[in-house]
């Protein structure tokens, strides 16, 4: 199941009016659109409730959304408009079509140009985060860092991972699995959440 | 169940495994946090180091903020700007009340300009009864602003000192 077959069956969902399925969609979607607007919206706190704004309309408009296009792409369009739209409201510049054009939905990806987005609050801990997924990055067996960091960084298949790395598609399986409950584990006492949890 | 979000957020799980885990997903809260934790370390993995904010699910209809921090901007500048206009309301100095009375001055009670600057504050001769007037009336007047009162209130004040010399 691609990508994009895993976001149409939470369309599905929701559409069908199960609000815990779109849910999903935000926590997927919300720093790449958040990282997305911020191009365009200088201040954080007004990335985030354009962004959180985007998602509301989205929530909305998503009985007439009917997947000819990847959620993402379509998420995409209207964060764009919202943005517009606030920009334009504030008296300040929108961003030209030409400048929107330039940033292909599918293709986007996060470059290291981006601007932080977070907020003053959230500085401290957002440093910790990515300085604890870097760290137990860091600190684990060879084949769990190149398998974790082939499937997220590089996004290869586990098939195309496993013939990289030589191995049985179940052991990528693992691998993989491995990383992410490592990284996981270190990442709960800063996130507040309990590992005791039925997961 | 771990291993299973794990696949299927890697896309790698088809039909009925991925139903049976869009099911776990969606009605137990356990398992929606792995799903967010999991995402995490992909956004943070794929930042390159840049912080990536822990922010859960803020932004789902029916947990959204009921008012816009923009809109809590908005009011506080409004509530401002409210002080700001009563304070100048209190505090300005009545000079459009008093210009009118000195242009009406006659030219022989004009002083030089550097008597003026030191001269006294104006005194209006009022016709007599005008301070029982205001006096009776002020509470029922309509102008009951802090502009309206404050010469009023000067005027009966310099009234009495008047009639007491």
């Amino acid at each position: 199941m691609s990508d994009r077959e895993i976001d149409r069956q939470l369309v599905a969902r929701a559409q069908g009016g199960d609000k815990r399925a779109f849910e999903l969609l935000v926590e997927k979607y919300q720093r790449k659109l958040a990282r997305l607007l911020s191009r365009f919206i200088r201040d954080p706190a007004e990335v985030e409730d354009v962004t959180q704004e985007a998602f509301i309309k989205a929530y909305r408009a998503l009985p007439a959304f009917r997947g000819d296009s990847a959620f993402y792409t379509w998420l995409y369009r209207i964060g764009i408009n919202t943005a517009k739209n606030y920009l334009m409201a504030m008296g300040r510049r929108a961003p030209t079509s030409t400048e929107i054009e330039a940033e292909d939905a599918e293709g986007f990806e996060e470059g290291e140009q981006l601007r932080d987005i977070n907020t003053p609050e959230s500085v401290l801990l957002s440093k910790e985060i990515a300085e604890t997924v870097n760290a137990t990055i860091e600190s684990l067996p060879e084949e769990l860092r190149r398998a974790i960091q082939m499937r997220e960084i590089e996004g290869m298949s586990y098939e195309d991972i496993a013939q990289a790395m030589d191995c049985p598609i179940g052991t990528v399986r693992s691998r993989i699995f491995r990383a992410r409950e490592a990284i996981a584990e270190q990442l709960r006492p800063l996130l507040g959440t309990s590992k005791e949890r039925r997961w | 169940m771990k291993d299973r979000i794990s696949e299927f957020m890697d896309g790698e799980l088809d039909g009925e495994a991925a139903g049976q885990v869009i099911d776990a997903l969606t009605r137990d809260a356990g398992a929606r946090e792995i799903w967010r934790i999991y995402h995490l370390i992909g956004d943070a993995l794929r930042d390159n180091g840049v912080p990536t904010a822990w922010e859960p699910a803020l932004m789902v209809p029916g947990r959204a903020q009921s008012q816009p921090r923009r809109a809590r901007y908005a009011a506080l500048a409004a509530s401002l700007a409210a002080v700001a206009l009563v304070g100048w309301l209190a505090l300005a100095p009545q000079e459009t009340a008093v210009a009118p009375v000195a242009q009406q001055q006659p030219p022989a009670q004009q002083q030089p300009p550097a008597a003026a600057a030191k001269a006294s504050p104006l005194r209006i001769p009022l016709p007599s009864g005008t301070n029982d007037y205001l006096l009776a009336h002020q509470q029922f007047s309509p102008r009951v602003s802090l502009q309206g009162m404050a010469p009023y209130v000067r005027t009966v004040s310099e009234q009495v000192q008047e009639s007491r010399k």
